[in-house]
């Protein structure tokens, strides 16, 4: 028996183009029968728009057309949809899809007979091919990236095509093997790219290059690893004047100090003329224009940042996990922390820290929840809240303590409403709690009166499978990590975009292609004013046992938001082997948790560009390891925060640590 | 018909030659039927156990249990040495996440196993894992927090988009194929959906929702609700099928005039594909569900907080797990009476999965907080617990696995 007729319905479809051959299945026995299903046609190649209906065909082993029922199932419905039970299948968007079919039993429950018809469906067709990276004029001697894009109807591009530049005359305009172009005379060329047999072009100019000479110069030839320095290049006509529109090219040649044996690759320069060197050594910048060049030397010495650490003491936490960490002055004027636990019984333990060669702890709660990921404590050190996951009654939610004295912490009110998949972290600021529901958004709750908290707003993104993990507050601007979405600023009381926190309003935002931003950090850096977020991954995915020690991956991204609408990525820290968690900036000074590469401290001080940990501005780095701890001998550093000239971090398997810095002494 | 339960402290197990068992102290169940605040702790524990006094037996049964905040799956064995726990296998997407290993299905091949990742980034997924190796071998992005599965011969998973995130609104099941792990279908339904178990036939799924108070009937073939069922109290009626929302259609003071709710948690229906039962959460009864007229038949009034049930394949008996009396009931379906109230050791008994002999029961307990899960064995026959096992926290999603005997499975 026959299921479904097949028929063309919509744009009609080119029959030519339909794989017609018949795929057979052996399957296994459904009901007490063996069956074969056949689909016609065995693949399909569409159109969007185009429809057409599959035909599904039962067989007995003998080869017999049996009684018998299919049903249709697209595994990627974006780029094609099915009819489940007519088998009407419909090209969407382009791409490769499959529909699986399956047949029903006698008594109509699914077998295992089935099989999968592969779709493709074409994409929409090409209009007109677009040309970027053209300048007004062409000079000879340099070298130009030109991209063709194909673009189908309503300004939408191909990203299935990957058109090709060509040039009418190489002996003007010549194509590398990277497809950059190279102007070797002056004339004029047409350049041109097809795709799916549209071609387009565009004609170019390209003169003699006027320029005989080009300036360079650094605004100081020594500096530090790490140090940017930008190289000022202008490109000279015969009469020494600058020629506007000619290009420059960087290079950079390096001759590392001869104390390093085998030196790695050791400094990079930017087209826009910004240098950065990783090791010490003597740098030649070259600025080439138009087959002029000229060059500049640069000394570089090592940056010699290195601080001497000093353990001052541990709040060991042996019987759970640790989680997040808060350090206060107390009311009471002396020191004090709060840390979380993890995968456990739902305490939080205060310490007097104030002594952190002896610190001690002095209270705990306990509340309904295996993990109290999160602590965080009122500016004014009166009010604490903690999070709350695996609670037993999955009511979770927040937890809002009194802690004026940290010494007798009381429960002041919960609040869990439309909060009860998990609050996983949480920020104070001005009278408002921002807490992530279940990572899906957060809520602005209004704790002025702590005994009666109540949501005055919230905020979630719109975007497709949009996901939040943290966020931040400084300023009246809330900085959440948002995992694909990255970073996004949302004005609730800064008064940028009239925000408030019963109106939050979005500033800004910037996304990274790894799509794991899990913390995030806002500073004005203090020796260049320039304003940046630090953005942090989580990625872990070698690490899935709780028992054993293991290693994260990820890295730090710094964008700088000083032009809050062209956020840019200008610089990473990423340490080989280990892998980001929390951060924490002060002063010009990066705190960064790397899980199994212990806690970090880093010069952040300048302009920032390249790879900060290659650079030599890691300022310390401690592993905390703990005989004693719930996994001993582990390092797996949490979060870090400076107080007072210590530094404060908490160890996922250890508890609470305190070290402190102090410069290397000068050899004499 | 309306069955009673009896109040706390009655004598509620005494089979022949074996021992008995006190019900729990009588508590009150809050949402979702956890204790009241005040009636956590130690209560079952400071009761008698009635464990280990049946004999073990000969066979091996074997168990997959996942603990929702410990990010683990465990095989648990009970046989002839009693309750053991063979194997756990750490889950989730990152190890210093509490992920949320929900639900647990095994393909009907034996093949695979499935557990539902509540939380995701926000979605949650399903992984598969090769039941031999206990490697992950698949996954699937789903909804929000998905919770309950079940998979058909033909391959199909369900699993309830539950949505615990608090969120009022319509939330779904989605559909994966598990041969190329994509899921191939969101299916609207309602609010905060749990529970989904195929019929014998295979051909329709039963969920329900526990905000929404309905119960939901899907076509697996056609991947359509079919039915629905407005559970308030004394006002059950059959929904049209495209209401997602029952106060869509009975209006808010409908809902609101009920004294009290049914807040469904679970529906499992009959091996002979004739009834369903529906764990009423809220109001501590248990609606049978004539499936033919779509009409409540028989209510029986049940412990504190019923929350998960399982019906024994030869349709004799219904376990349930009294999530807020920190006990298991056992009813005698012909008969319409609970048999016992057997006492978990621990609070909040989670999901139930019987054998397919009808001899045993296992149930995951969830503890509080820092107590660990366990898994009990209940011997249906003398209705007494014969064993335990402790694993990570939150034991919940449960699913039975095979028979072993001797050097063979069955």
């Amino acid at each position: 028996m026959q299921i479904g007729n097949q028929q063309l319905t919509g744009r009609m479809v080119t029959l030519a183009a339909v794989v017609a051959a018949v795929a057979l299945l052996s399957a296994p026995a459904a009901s007490a029968q063996d069956l074969e299903l056949e689909v016609q046609p065995a693949s399909l190649d569409l159109s969007v728009g185009d429809k057409i209906t599959l035909n599904g065909i039962l067989k007995d082993a003998d080869g017999n057309e049996v009684e018998g029922t299919v049903v249709f199932f697209s595994t990627k419905r974006r780029v094609a949809a099915v009819n489940r039970t007519s088998g009407e299948v419909e090209g969407i968007s382009g791409g490769e899809g499959r529909i699986i079919a399956v047949a029903l039993g006698e008594d109509g429950r699914a077998t295992r007979v089935r099989i999968n018809v592969e779709v493709t469906v074409a994409w929409p067709a090409v209009e007109r091919i677009d040309f970027a990276g053209i300048p007004d004029r062409m000079y000879t001697g340099n070298t130009y990236s030109v991209v063709a894009t194909a673009m189908s109807a309503n300004d939408k591009t191909r990203p299935d095509l990957d058109p090709m530049v060509r040039s009418s005359d190489r002996s003007v305009l010549a194509p590398s093997v990277t497809g950059r172009l190279k102007a070797l005379q002056a004339g004029t060329v047409t350049l041109s790219a097809d795709a799916d047999g549209i071609e387009g072009s565009v004609s170019v100019e390209v003169a003699t290059s006027p320029v005989r000479s080009v300036s360079v110069s650094a605004a100081q030839d020594r500096a530090r690893t790490g140090d940017v320095l930008t190289i000022e290049a202008t490109p000279l006509d015969g009469d020494g004047n600058a020629v506007a529109g000619a290009p420059i090219s960087f290079a950079v040649q390096a001759a590392p100090t001869d104390t390093l044996i085998a030196p790695p690759a050791s400094a990079q320069i930017s087209q826009a003329g910004r240098f950065v060197a990783e090791k010490p050594g003597v740098y030649t910048v070259f600025a080439s224009s138009g087959g002029a060049t000229s060059s500049v030397e640069l000394q570089i010495e090592g940056r010699e940042a290195a601080e001497i650490v000093k353990l001052l003491g541990q709040g060991r936490v042996g019987e759970s996990h640790t989680s997040d960490l808060w350090v206060f002055e107390g009311v009471d004027g002396r020191d004090y922390a709060v840390t979380g636990t993890w995968g456990a019984e739902g305490k939080a333990y205060f310490w007097d820290v104030t002594d952190p060669t002896t610190i001690v702890k002095v209270d705990s709660v306990q509340v309904d929840a295996r993990t109290v990921n999160d602590v965080k404590v009122s500016e004014d050190g009166r009010i604490a809240v903690i999070s709350r996951e695996g609670a037993s009654s999955r009511r979770n939610g927040l937890v809002i303590l009194d802690v004026s004295d940290p010494h007798a912490v009381e429960i002041v009110s919960e609040y869990d409403d439309e909060l009860t998949g998990g609050v996983h972290n949480v920020f104070i600021h001005a009278g408002h709690v921002y807490a992530l529901s279940a990572g899906q958004r957060y809520d602005i709750i209004n704790i002025e009166d702590p005994t009666n908290p109540h949501r005055v707003g919230r905020f979630e993104l719109e975007t497709p499978g949009h996901s939040v993990h943290d966020v931040w507050v400084e300023d009246g601007v809330a900085y959440s990590s948002n995992w694909s979405d990255g970073v996004v600023l949302v004005d609730v009381g800064n008064g940028i975009k009239g925000g408030t926190p019963s109106n939050p309003v979005f500033i800004s935002s910037y996304a990274y292609p790894s799509g794991a931003n899990h913390a995030a950090f806002p500073f004005r850096s203090q020796s260049t004013g320039k304003f940046y977020v630090i953005a942090g991954d989580e990625i872990m995915p070698q690490c899935r046992d709780l028992n054993k020690p293991c290693a994260a991956e990820g890295y730090m991204h710094f964008i700088d938001f000083t032009d809050l609408e062209n956020p840019k990525e200008v610089a990473r820290y990423e340490v080989p082997g280990a892998g980001t968690h929390n951060l924490w900036v002060e002063g010009d000074r990066l705190y960064a948790a790397f899980y199994n590469g212990g806690v970090r401290v880093v010069d952040i001080s300048g302009e920032l560009m390249g790879d900060l940990f290659r650079q030599g501005r890691e300022i310390a780095q401690y592993l905390a390891y703990d005989g004693e701890g719930f996994l001993p001998n582990a390092p797996m550093t949490w979060g870090p925060q400076p107080h007072k000239g210590n530094l404060f971090f908490t160890e996922f398997n250890s508890g609470l640590w305190a070290v402190q810095l102090t410069p290397k002494d000068l050899v004499p | 018909m309306f069955l009673s339960w009896r109040p706390a402290g009655a004598l509620i197990a005494c089979a022949a030659g074996a021992a008995c068992a006190s019900a729990p102290a009588g508590s009150i169940s809050t949402e979702d039927g956890a204790p009241a605040a005040g009636q956590r702790g130690n209560q079952a524990a400071s009761q008698s156990a009635t464990a280990e006094t049946a004999p073990w037996p000969t066979d091996n049964y074997y168990v997959v249990v996942a603990a929702e905040s410990q990010d683990e799956v465990s095989v648990v064995r009970f046989g002839p040495d009693g309750g053991q726990l063979v194997e756990t296998v750490g889950v989730g997407l990152w190890l210093t996440e509490t992920d949320g290993p929900h639900g647990i299905a095994i393909d009907p091949d034996g093949s695979h196993w499935y557990v539902s990742i509540a939380h995701g980034t926000p979605f949650g997924q399903v992984h598969r894992y090769d039941i031999a190796t206990h490697e992950r071998v698949g996954a699937a992005e789903v909804g929000l927090f998905p919770a309950s599965m079940a998979v058909t011969d033909g391959g199909l998973l369900f699993v309830v988009n539950f949505n615990l995130h608090g969120d009022p609104v319509p939330s779904s099941v989605s559909v994966v194929d598990t041969e190329s792990m994509q899921e191939i279908a969101q299916i609207p339904t309602c609010a905060m959906p749990h529970g989904a178990r195929l019929s014998a036939n295979q051909t329709r799924l039963y969920s329900v929702c526990v905000r929404d108070e309905q119960l939901v009937e899907l076509d697996t073939r056609s991947l359509a609700v079919t039915r629905r069922m407005y559970l308030g109290p004394d006002a059950e009626q059959e929904l049209d099928a495209s209401i997602l929302e029952a106060r869509a259609e009975l209006g808010t003071n409908t809902m609101e005039a009920m004294a009290t709710r049914c807040g469904p948690t679970w529906v499992h229906p009959s091996p002979d594909g004739r009834r369903a039962y529906v764990a009423c959460n809220k109001n501590r009864k248990v609606l049978e569900i004539d499936l033919d007229g779509w009409t409540i038949a028989r209510r029986f009034e049940t412990g504190p907080g019923p929350y998960n049930l399982d019906i024994t394949p030869d349709g004799g008996k219904l376990v349930i797990t009294y999530k807020g009396g920190a006990a298991i009931g056992v009813f005698d379906l012909d008969a319409g009476r609970e048999l016992a109230a057997i006492p978990t050791r621990r609070t909040l008994p989670h999901g139930v999965a019987l054998s397919p002999d009808s001899k045993y029961g296992f149930v995951s307990v969830e503890g509080v907080g820092g107590e660990p899960g366990t898994v009990e064995m209940i011997d249906l026959t003398n209705l007494a617990t014969v064993g335990r096992v402790d694993m990570g926290k939150q034991a919940g999603g449960i699913s039975f696995w095979k028979i072993e005997i001797g050097s063979g499975d069955r």
